[in-house]
């Protein structure tokens, strides 16, 4: 087996909120996860907004200190590594969900691709400049020289979020994380992007951690699917298995609740789980997900359910799976 | 005299003055909606769904430069009416509409239930009594206890304040209603909650509906018919079957390529470029330059409508003639 990249070993993030002069609540965001990148591999990570996908995240690229757990880099510890981060910072990249407020309005296209090299100690202006250009044309954007001079007002959104990505990829990271890359670009360009995000990412056998809450992108953006629900991964496993099979019952919900564009659909009733997802200070017992499942039995509101291999390389932390 | 249609909106016009020029946002649309039916209204952001809502709701900015066109509801022309007609028999009475991001603009320091209430009292001076009784109604309509006519906006969660929002706009019993991408804020599961709910009141209330979105899939959850807009004009209309199942116009077919699927094994396509301006767009078809079937004439003509058969029409030259 190919050794993984990065490697998340049963990993706590807590949020502690002060309340009043003594007391605090904490808020369990990622509550014990455990995943493995790959070179050249993409883990869709999905669930419903809260779930914990961005502070999962931003735990793994050391931005957030877990309470608990392991991140392993390149085979070294770095969990609470506090020396010179330089070299895991170049390495470890992230993509904003928002193009427009990860680009400063007034630095032009050629000042924000310039800024990182810069700031990693590249002086050689002709230098710069081939790494910008090389980095646009990855992107397709072309020619490159129309787009140096240009001010993010002037790009669309899909074409923000691609300098977005070029920035990213300006100083060679082997492991980043896409954080709701296209949520804020157009339907109709979001498998644009994703389609060239996936030929460079295959290209370069980076690995990244695809967070969304788009299932229908992760079939064509993803090798893996995690689906958390309240800091817990309840299911995990090859992306089109999951989504042709998904065991589940909160999975099978999600897949049940995106439509496809379908004239039968408005004929029917979407099946859905009823309420909402839980708060994250106080989670229920047991079983997350059991106040809203339809196939809770005796043990769901009293154990907690492990996340156990059920099939081939198909997890599952449900009661229904023995 | 009453045609089937509740809605028949013909060369429908709205453009606005800005200093950098007229933005054509709409521009000439026509489309009708039989009774008891929903029309979903798509395209990319910005291409004038919102702009179309807000010309039939007369709400009109400061900046308005040009408003025509004839919107005739129940076989009555709307455009006949002056402002205070309009305001006192039409607005939330006949037609009203939730506006995009209306879930996160309820009053903060208002309790809900008032706020459901409040048009009975301001539109019909009904007592505040008889007007809480009737938004007590509402509530159960849509789905909310009446423990939570006492709550305040942020006492709840965005499904809940969705719904209030919709029983504010259900409480007169308006005879349209026009959502203004009325989930996009919502997750996946919630969103079908919500879907679900308003399937059952367009039946119970045999409710007409304009249901704006960029999201084609979601549109098929509920349209019987779906209008295809773009760059300010509807390319396309018809029986919800006929557009998304043999789309005519070349846009529609690009839009319908690129949307991922869940259920269907078919990688999206791509629709490079962009829409071109609002400000002095071309004037031949305003798709010319993305379109893969373009022929000398689309450069030059704009397009005419041509109804393929009573209800279906297409905006393109390809089908002169024919
Ligand atoms: N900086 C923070 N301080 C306190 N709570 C936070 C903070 N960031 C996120 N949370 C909470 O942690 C939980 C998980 O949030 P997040 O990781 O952003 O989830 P997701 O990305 O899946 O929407 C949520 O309940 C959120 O309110
Ligand atoms: N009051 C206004 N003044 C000038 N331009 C406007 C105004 N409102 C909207 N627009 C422009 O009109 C076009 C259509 O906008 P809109 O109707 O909001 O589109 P959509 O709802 O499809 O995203 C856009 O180019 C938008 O920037
Ligand atoms: S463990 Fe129980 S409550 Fe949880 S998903 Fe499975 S059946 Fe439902
Ligand atoms: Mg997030
Ligand atoms: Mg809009």
């Amino acid at each position: 087996m190919v050794e993984p990249i990065l490697r998340l070993e049963n990993i706590k993030t807590y949020y502690i909120l002060r309340k009043g002069l003594f007391g605090k609540l904490i808020v369990k965001a990622v509550d014990g996860v455990s995943l493995e990148f790959r070179p050249g591999e993409i883990i869709a990570i999905v669930g419903e907004s809260g779930c914990g996908k961005t502070t999962l995240g931003r735990t793994s690229l050391k931005l957030v200190e877990p309470v608990a757990g392991k991140i392993i880099f390149e085979g070294q510890d770095i969990t609470h590594y506090k020396g010179d981060l330089k070299w895991f910072r170049k390495k470890a990249q992230i993509v904003f969900q928002d193009p427009f407020q990860a680009l400063n309005p007034y630095h032009s296209i050629y000042d924000i691709l310039s800024e990182p090299l810069i700031i990693f100690g590249e002086k050689d202006k002709s230098v710069i400049e081939d790494k910008i250009v090389k980095a646009l044309k990855e992107v397709k954007m072309t020619p490159p020289e129309e787009f140096l001079t240009k001010y993010p007002h002037m790009l669309s959104g899909g074409q923000r979020q691609r300098i977005v990505i070029a920035r990213a990829l300006l100083l060679d990271p082997i492991y980043l994380v896409a954080d709701e890359p296209v949520s804020m670009i157009d339907a109709s360009s979001r498998a644009e992007i994703l389609t060239l995000f996936r030929s460079i990412q295959k290209k370069r056998e980076m690995s990244i951690m695809y967070i969304t809450h788009d299932i229908a992108t992760t079939k064509y953006f993803s090798d893996w699917i995690a689906v958390m629900y309240a800091g817990k991964i309840i299911e995990y496993g090859p992306t089109r298995e999951v989504l042709k099979n998904p065991l589940h019952p909160y999975t099978k919900a999600l897949i049940a609740a995106v439509p496809d564009p379908d004239p039968e659909n408005r004929f029917k009733m979407r099946p859905v789980v009823p309420g909402e997802p839980p708060n994250p200070i106080n989670p229920p017992p047991g079983c997350r997900f059991h106040p809203r499942c339809p196939r809770r039995f005796d043990p769901c509101d009293k154990e907690e359910p492990p996340l156990k291999e059920v099939e081939k390389n198909h997890y599952v932390a449900c009661f229904l799976f023995k | 005299m009453s045609s089937g249609n509740i809605l028949e909106v013909k060369d429908l016009y709205l453009y606005y003055k800005t200093f950098k020029g007229i933005v054509q946002a709409v521009d000439g649309i026509s489309f009708k909606i039989p009774k008891g039916t929903a029309m979903g209204l798509v395209g990319e952001s910005g291409c004038g769904k919102s702009s179309t809502a807000n010309a039939i709701m007369r709400l009109l900015p400061g900046n308005t430069y040009r408003y025509e066109g004839s919107i005739k509801l129940d076989g009555m022309e709307l455009m006949d009416l002056t402002d205070d007609e309009f305001r006192s028999r039409i607005r939330w009475s006949e037609i009203a509409m939730i506006f995009q991001g209306a879930m996160n603009s309820l009053n903060p320091v208002l309790k809900v239930g008032f706020q459901v209430a409040e048009p009975l009292i301001v539109h019909l001076g009904m007592p505040k009594e008889e007007a809480l009784e009737r938004a007590r109604d509402m509530f159960e309509k849509v789905g909310l206890a009446p423990a939570f006519l006492d709550r305040y906006p942020h006492e709840l969660s965005g499904g809940m304040r969705q719904r209030v929002v919709i029983a504010m706009a259900m409480v007169m019993n308006p005879k349209l209603l026009i959502l203004d991408e009325p989930t996009s804020a919502l997750d996946v599961s919630i969103q079908a909650q919500i879907m679900n709910l308003l399937k059952q009141l367009k039946k119970e209330y045999n409710l007409s509906m304009i249901f704006i979105t960029h999201d084609i899939a979601l549109a098929s959850d509920i349209s019987d018919y779906l209008a295809v807009m773009y760059a300010g004009q509807i390319v396309e209309y018809g029986p919800i079957e006929e557009v998304l199942l043999n789309p005519q116009h070349p846009y529609s077919q690009k839009l319908l390529a690129s949307i991922p699927r869940l259920r269907v094994d078919k990688e999206p396509e791509f629709l490079p470029g962009a829409p071109p301006g609002l400000i002095n767009p071309p004037k031949g078809c305003r798709f010319a330059n993305r379109c893969p079937s373009r022929m000398d004439i689309c450069d030059k003509e704009d397009p005419e409508i041509i109804w393929l058969n009573k209800d279906h029409f297409v905006k393109c030259h390809l089908y002169k003639g024919g």
